[in-house]
């Protein structure tokens, strides 16, 4: 399959490609691995498994060898998210035998364990299905012949759990609610139906009654959707690293339903290592080139040869954050050739569920580089004051990759550029362009003859900027300017926090300052000259808003007009004040006061002044 | 080897009583004996028990015809003869306990206690003296209430010794115990005692003085420590040692997490912005595998559920140090770590040997932000040290007055210490660095009456991790930190019911816990005045609540109609109230005040206007409120007694209290079942009245009239919150016992109940009910202590409520009820035992618009008692 993609990609010219999942050419079933999803109700879209009446969904697990006895299943085959089925009120053994409640079989076997002289007052038989099931009847019964029908259970209390982390004690056991309590019962056929529908992973039957009984099938039924169902597409060759950029998928979303969307990239077609114990007890990475071919290799060594699976967090990225919206950008710093998609569906509904259509990933080729490393210089500053950065980028570029001539990096605010350099050469003046705005530096290269083409190319721009924030970083991106249609490429770290300057410790904890009126004294007399004063001050650290107030104040403290009142991010303020009132009247001359006030979250920042009003 | 430590040797005499010092008895050594320096060949037996006892000597001829022969005597019957350490002589008699700790030694300490400790002492020993005004008692028990201080130790059922002293001004105490293994009573005398080489101890004091007539200040000093009996003595320490479990390895990788103080909120949780490693003072390159977490804006964040997690390799770093000598892992000393985080963080840690039973690793709080910052104004950097739990360690100060010109003062002020020592296996490392956290709790209460007017006042503050719980070790010096039943133990217990029985399962705790959501003995505070452990709703333990159930329905109303404070919101009377937490008397985590003035209006008529306020110190939730409270419980004599309640408050709450209430649902006997705040006082006013009557003017007569009204009425609109909720309840019940000839009884009742339900969220459903019950009852003597009895209820319900076209689950229907039946009771007196036995059948049919349900009982029963 991967050839195939290859092909395509090659037969491809550069600029903007799409890799789609759901089309024709590369379908669900092909691309990925089903974990509860159904594609076949509507054909071209994916969606959650729904479960209908006439399935018992425990006697589904058994058939499809996904169900095991014991709480700790001991079962090499066990994997998480199989069902279980075990009492504790009986030895291994005996649990063993649970199984054959969820074989469907109506023989003349039973399980009769507690069938016995001893109080079955408080026996309880737990069963996990695996999953959240929207469930709506739970049904019991003994052998229905002879003396056996009269060893139904004559009392029981029965228990569920939706298997949400939120309902799970702090050891993760479940805290189950009553469904339904039957003290008295009387029917040999127990079908309960006295509860609401509503997702189950957890069943909990206790024997209020100290009486004999026997079970022979436990039924599971409901109609509607599964509460999640996850698709996780194969490792998708790109073919050569390319820049990624959107990723956009067409859904339709039931009320109560949600899509979720994660990514990952990496530079080899294996996510997991899987390590085997060599005869000196050392970790070996198995050696094959995919995750399946890993996992079989894997399989098949002896339990005691088996190291363990981890995320190969070397070459591939974690997930990524769940994306808010179709279209935004691919999370992934620098080109990858390698990347993966997983979608979850979930819903709190049984009748309502997501159904995706489509995803795609916009990808370009060839690269600038095959990587571009960059730092920062100085890494530590002192918050709010203007001081000269270097910005260093370091290219990896091989034959395939056609280089850049602009570099565009995010500043906390405006920045006013130094110098540049290209392979230890400084560029005049006249051969860059720069363009300065408020949170965004762009310098081209007009002279292709400065191109970065090679990986001794190494670039230096020096630009002052002034940073309000711990931890800024200066994000970057480098294009090719005489290419058009290629995606901008990610500069990189190659340590964290290369791109990142830190504020000095002296700067923590401040987050109002360099407060200040100038000029002071100023003179509202109309001459032009110092008519206004502007009160300077300075937000750092924030995240977000938080509500700001600028007022003027006699000595006697009393206000004598709002300058500002709003809310405030970080940044740099300039306030002005002509001089009047709040009632638009020239102030007396004299000395007043001026207070800068911030409502933080953790508490509030005040900061006084004075400024002197003459004529 | 020196030997130092702990005696608590509790002997018991054969009943002689013997002067503490007997020389004969002394111990002396064997002696010369002049009598065996004859220079005779013949064999000669020193004279022992069978000379002294029973005069036999190896050649006399014993003859028993004259003197009868007496039978051998077990010389044990009488116990052995014990010394103390001076060589004194104590008793003739059996050692029924012994604490005993010496260092350095292997399984040096040491707890006996006899089978006779329990069998004869009932697990209970009391040695007191008192001289004058001085008094002194030690007691050795495995369940004595002890208190110090509500914030510092109390517990119903504290293993251990307490030594008290008393006089007229002054009071102290010390208890004391191995709380690792306090020691259970051995099979035999000669049993070996219980010997631990890793033991956590308890050592508490307190000390009390009155100042004047009026003051009395105390001091309190609790603290738990690991030790270990290897060491010695010297190496003791009050802040506790590694165990040698703890101390089993070497720290090669520790994972820090970083997550969401306040998840619910999804947004602003944790944010780092950097993050450094110091071993033995120096910064470390070492770069965390960062896994988790969302890189934003050039820093990680960990908002609602997400959790980041920081794991740091220090098994392949090295340093020189200072006299060049190459120090790795098997040399460090101490390691710590500088985060700089913003917003609302929750930090926590673990390591390749703090795990639980199965090897996981187990995450222990280091550190939460103060309130709900979502803006990054508290950028700071959080520095601290990495260590394994050593002690536990709580100091304190006390003050109270007593009617000082009408006021009444109790105050306390709490610190509590937690030690860790940072782990290192390296014999050649026998300090381990120590780092301490440091919390503080306290409160006040003022009280001032000076009649008619009344005054109260009560601040308090707990910080958040405020603890009052130590870690334990096992036989093998392990402590796994997440199984609070075997490795925790509490200094103040959770015992909301206020009963012998902490309501939370410890080790050794000898308590029989009733959270187990299995059992049926559940935890009802208030809810069992007659302290019988049975809820006052179930009286007869079965599956129907008493206000549900036949006959019993008259007597018993439903909970809507308690009435009562509920100062923290969460519409749960505050009496009725069980948590899981211990009981200090404030909540830990919170500050705030109370304060209320109020008068006596009339002789039984008090009112009362208060204000309070409260807030959350790791989390930005508040509450606060205004309140006027007026009682009236006047008695009319040959009328009756009224009682009148009108509460109402303006109160703005967000703070989550939630709870774990007893819950009798359908057709169960009742669990306990979490309850969660619904916070429905966010911005509400609440009125609450509720009125009683009950006539007494007649004897035999029987009324009684109720009220109650209760509204919540929200001041802004709240997304799945009704505007009002209101309860509406009245009932109005009457009966006379009517004594005929011939003894016969015959006993009319009538109760008529209206309730109107509107519950606070949207979309639940509302109840709007009308029952009227009339009972009839009728017993007829026959036989000596026998009756027939004959009973009839007629019950007419309404749903007073529209019905649905489809009616939603719980939903129940008009109806007609009647319930008929008939019993023979009988008394005798069987065996020492009152037999009581009751055989009875009673059918229950309800009539409804198109079905009939109807119910048969018959019963056999027959009760033994001593009443």
């Amino acid at each position: 399959m991967s050839a195939i993609l290859l092909l395509w990609a090659a037969l491809v010219s550069a600029g903007v490609k799409q890799f789609v999942i759901g089309n024709s050419e590369h379908t669900w079933r092909d691309w990925g691995d089903y974990e509860g999803v159904d594609d076949a109700s509507r054909p071209g879209w994916i969606q959650p498994r729904r479960t209908t009446r006439d399935v018992n969904i425990l006697n589904e697990l058994y058939r499809t060898g996904r169900l095991f006895f014991l709480e700790n299943p001991t079962d090499p085959r066990y994997k998480p998210g199989d069902g279980r089925i075990w009492t504790p009120n009986a030895a291994y053994q005996e649990n063993a035998k649970l199984l054959m409640l969820a074989d469907g079989k109506k023989d003349s076997l039973s399980y009769d364990y507690f069938n016995r002289l001893a109080s079955n007052n408080g026996v309880c038989i737990y069963i996990d299905l695996g999953a959240p099931y929207p469930v709506d009847e739970i049904k019991f019964y003994p052998l229905l012949f002879g003396a056996h029908q009269d060893l139904y259970m004559k009392g029981y209390e029965l228990y569920a759990n939706d298997g949400s982390p939120e309902t799970q004690d702090e050891k993760g056991r479940p805290i189950f609610h009553l469904l339904d309590a039957v003290p008295t019962n009387t029917d040999v056929v127990v079908d309960n139906r006295n509860f609401p529908p509503q997702y189950i992973r957890y069943i909990k039957l206790r024997c209020t009654s100290p009486q004999p009984f026997e079970i022979d099938q436990i039924e599971v039924r409901g109609e509607g959707y599964i509460k999640r169902a996850t698709f996780t597409s194969k490792v998708i060759d790109l073919g050569d690293i390319a820049n990624l950029g959107a990723l956009r998928w067409h859904a339709e979303v039931g009320p109560g339903a949600s899509v979720t969307i994660r990514t990952r990239a990496g530079t080899d077609r294996t996510t997991l290592i899987y390590y085997r114990i060599n005869e000196l007890g050392e970790l070996e990475p198995l050696p094959g080139r995919t995750d399946e071919e890993n996992r079989k290799l894997w399989e098949a060594l002896p339990d005691k040869a088996k190291g363990p699976v981890v995320d190969d967090t070397d070459n591939w990225t974690l997930w990524s954050p769940p994306y808010s919206s179709s279209g935004e950008t691919f999370v992934c710093r620098g080109p990858r050739r390698f990347i993966q998609i997983q979608i979850v569906m979930q819903s709190t509904r049984a009748s309502s569920r997501a159904s995706v259509d489509s995803v795609a990933v916009e990808y370009s080729q060839p690269t600038m580089a095959r990587r571009v490393f960059g730092r920062i210089s100085p890494n530590i500053a002192d918050l709010g004051v203007r001081r000269t950065y270097t910005y260093t980028l370091v290219p990896e570029i091989s034959e395939d990759d056609i280089g850049f001539d602009e570099v565009r990096i995010v500043t906390p605010t405006e920045a006013l550029v130094n110098s540049v350099e290209v392979g230890g050469r400084l560029v005049p003046q006249d051969k860059y362009e720069v363009r300065a705005e408020p949170n965004l530096l762009t310098v081209r290269l007009l002279d292709p003859s400065y191109r970065v083409r090679s990986s001794q190319d190494t670039m230096r721009i020096k630009f002052d900027c002034l940073v309000l924030v711990y931890g800024t970083v200066f994000m970057g991106k480098v294009f090719a300017s005489w290419e058009e249609g290629l995606l901008g490429q990610d500069v990189e770290e190659r340590a964290l926090g290369d791109l990142s300057v830190q504020g000095s410790e002296g700067s923590l904890g401040i987050v109002l300052g360099d407060v200040d009126a100038s000029p002071n004294p100023f003179t509202p007399n109309g001459d032009g000259v110092h008519d206004a004063t502007n009160l300077n001050f300075k937000i750092f650290q924030m995240m977000g808003t938080a509500p700001i107030s600028v007022g003027i104040y006699g000595t006697d403290g009393h206000l004598v007009r709002t300058l500002l009142s709003g809310d405030a991010e970080s940044g740099s303020y300039e306030v002005p004040w002509d001089g009047r009132d709040g009632d638009g009247d020239l102030v007396p001359p004299g000395v007043y006061l001026y207070k800068v006030k911030l409502e933080g979250d953790e508490r509030k920042f005040v900061r006084f002044g004075t400024v002197v009003v003459v004529y | 080897m020196r030997k130092a430590g702990i005696f608590v040797l509790l002997l018991c005499s054969s009943g002689f009583a013997q002067p503490l010092i007997r020389e004969p008895l002394s111990p002396g050594g064997p002696g010369v004996l002049m009598g065996a320096l004859e220079p005779a060949l013949r064999k000669w037996y020193v004279p022992q028990e069978l000379y002294y006892m029973y005069g036999w000597e190896q050649w006399r001829y014993s003859n028993y015809a004259r003197d009868l022969y007496k039978r051998y005597v077990d010389i044990n019957l009488q116990g052995n003869r014990y010394y103390d350490i001076f060589g004194n002589y104590v008793t003739r008699g059996w050692q029924i306990f012994d604490w005993s700790q010496e260092q350095p030694r292997d399984f040096g300490s040491s707890i006996f206690k006899s089978p006779k400790y329990a069998s004869w002492f009932d697990n209970l020993l009391i040695s007191s003296a008192h001289k004058g005004q001085y008094y002194t008692a030690l007691t050795v028990g495995d369940e004595i209430r002890t208190t110090l201080t509500p914030l510092t130790f109390s517990k119903p059922t504290f293993n251990g010794i307490q030594l008290d002293f008393l006089s007229d001004k002054y009071s102290a105490t010390v208890i004391a115990s191995r709380i690792s293994n306090p020691g259970t009573p051995r099979m035999k005398d000669i049993s070996p005692p219980e010997t631990m080489s890793d033991f956590t101890n308890l050592v508490g004091l307190r000390g009390t003085v009155q100042l004047g007539r009026f003051v009395t200040v105390g001091a309190t000093y609790v603290d738990a420590f690991v030790g270990r009996s290897l060491d010695d003595w010297a190496e003791n320490s009050l802040k506790g040692r590694l165990s040698s479990g703890q101390n089993a390895g070497k720290v090669r990788k520790i994972t820090i997490r970083l997550s969401d103080d306040s998840p619910e909120d999804g947004e602003a949780g944790a944010a780092l912005f950097s993050e450094q490693i110091f071993i033995d003072g120096r910064p470390a390159d070492i770069h965390p595998v960062i896994k988790g977490g969302e890189f934003v804006k050039g820093h990680y964040e960990a908002n609602g559920k997400n959790q980041m997690l920081l794991v740091y390799d220090i098994s392949g770093w090295s340093y020189v140090d200072e006299t060049g000598t190459v120090r790795d892992v098997n040399w460090f000393k101490r390691v710590s770590f500088a985060l700089v985080l913003a917003n609302d963080y929750k930090v926590e840690i673990t390591s390749n040997l703090q795990v639980d039973a199965t090897g996981q690793e187990i995450f222990l709080p280091v550190t939460r932000a103060p309130g709900n910052v979502k803006d990054a104004t508290n950028l700071r950097v959080v520095r601290f040290d990495y260590g394994l739990p050593t002690a536990n360690e709580i100091y304190g100060v006390t003050l109270e007055v007593s009617d000082l010109y009408g006021f009444w003062l109790r105050a306390e002020y709490d610190v509590n210490r937690r030690h860790r020592r940072f782990p290192n296996q390296n014999p050649e490392i026998t300090e381990h660095t120590l780092a301490t956290d440091r919390s503080v709790a306290g409160y006040l209460t003022l009280a001032k009456l000076a009649y008619p007017w009344y005054a109260y006042l009560e601040v308090f503050h707990l910080d958040y991790d405020y603890s009052t719980t130590s870690y334990i070790v096992d036989m093998n010096g392990r402590i796994f930190y997440d199984d609070a039943q075997r490795y925790w133990f509490e200094f103040v217990d959770d015992n909301d019911d206020q009963d012998r029985y902490p309501d939370w399962d410890r080790c050794s705790a000898n308590q029989r816990a009733g959270n187990d959501y299995e059992l049926q003995n559940g935890i009802f505070p208030g809810l069992d005045e007659n302290n019988d452990f049975v809820s006052d709703f179930n009286q007869n333990q079965n599956y129907q609540p008493d206000y549900e159930e036949p006959f019993l329905r008259y007597s018993v109303d439903p909970p809507e109609f308690l009435f009562g404070m509920d100062m923290n919101h969460n519409t749960i009377i505050d009496r009725f109230e069980n948590d899981e937490e211990p009981d200090y008397p404030y909540r830990r985590d919170r500050r705030g005040y109370n304060a209320y003035v109020g008068v006596e209006v009339l002789p039984r008529m008090k009112l009362t206007l208060g204000r309070m306020e409260e807030r959350t110190l790791s989390r930005k939730e508040k509450s606060e409120a205004t309140y006027v409270l007026l009682t009236y419980e006047p008695s009319f004599p040959g009328v009756g007694d009224l009682r009148v309640f009108e509460n109402l408050v303006r109160v703005r709450d967000n703070i989550p209290d939630n709870l774990v209430q007893w819950e009798q649902l359908p057709n169960t006997k009742g669990a306990m079942v979490p309850f969660e705040d619904p916070l429905v006082c966010r911005n509400t006013l609440v009125n609450t009245f509720y009125v009683d009557f009950k006539y007494t003017g007649k004897e035999g007569l029987n009324i009684i009239n109720k009220f109650k009204y209760q509204i919540y009425h929200q001041m802004e609109r709240t997304s799945g919150i009704r505007k009002d909720s209101r309860l509406v309840g009245l009932i109005n019940k009457a009966d006379y016992r009517f004594v005929l000839p011939g003894r016969v009884v015959f006993w009319p009742k009538f109760k008529s109940m209206y309730l109107w339900r509107q519950p606070f969220k949207t979309g639940e459903l509302e109840r709007k009910e009308l029952w009227e019950i009339l009972s009839l009852n009728l017993a007829y003597p026959v036989f000596e202590r026998g009756s027939l009895e004959f009973g009839l209820e007629y019950t007419r319900f309404y749903n007073l409520l529209k019905r649905p076209a489809v009616p939603p689950p719980g939903y129940v229907e008009d109806f007609q009820g009647l319930v008929l039946a008939a019993q023979f009771s009988n008394q005798v007196d069987f065996m020492g035992y009152r037999l009581v036995s009751k055989v009875g059948i009673r059918q229950q049919t309800r009539y409804f618009r198109k079905t009939t349900r109807t119910g048969n009982v018959i019963f056999v029963r027959i009760y033994a008692g001593v009443e």
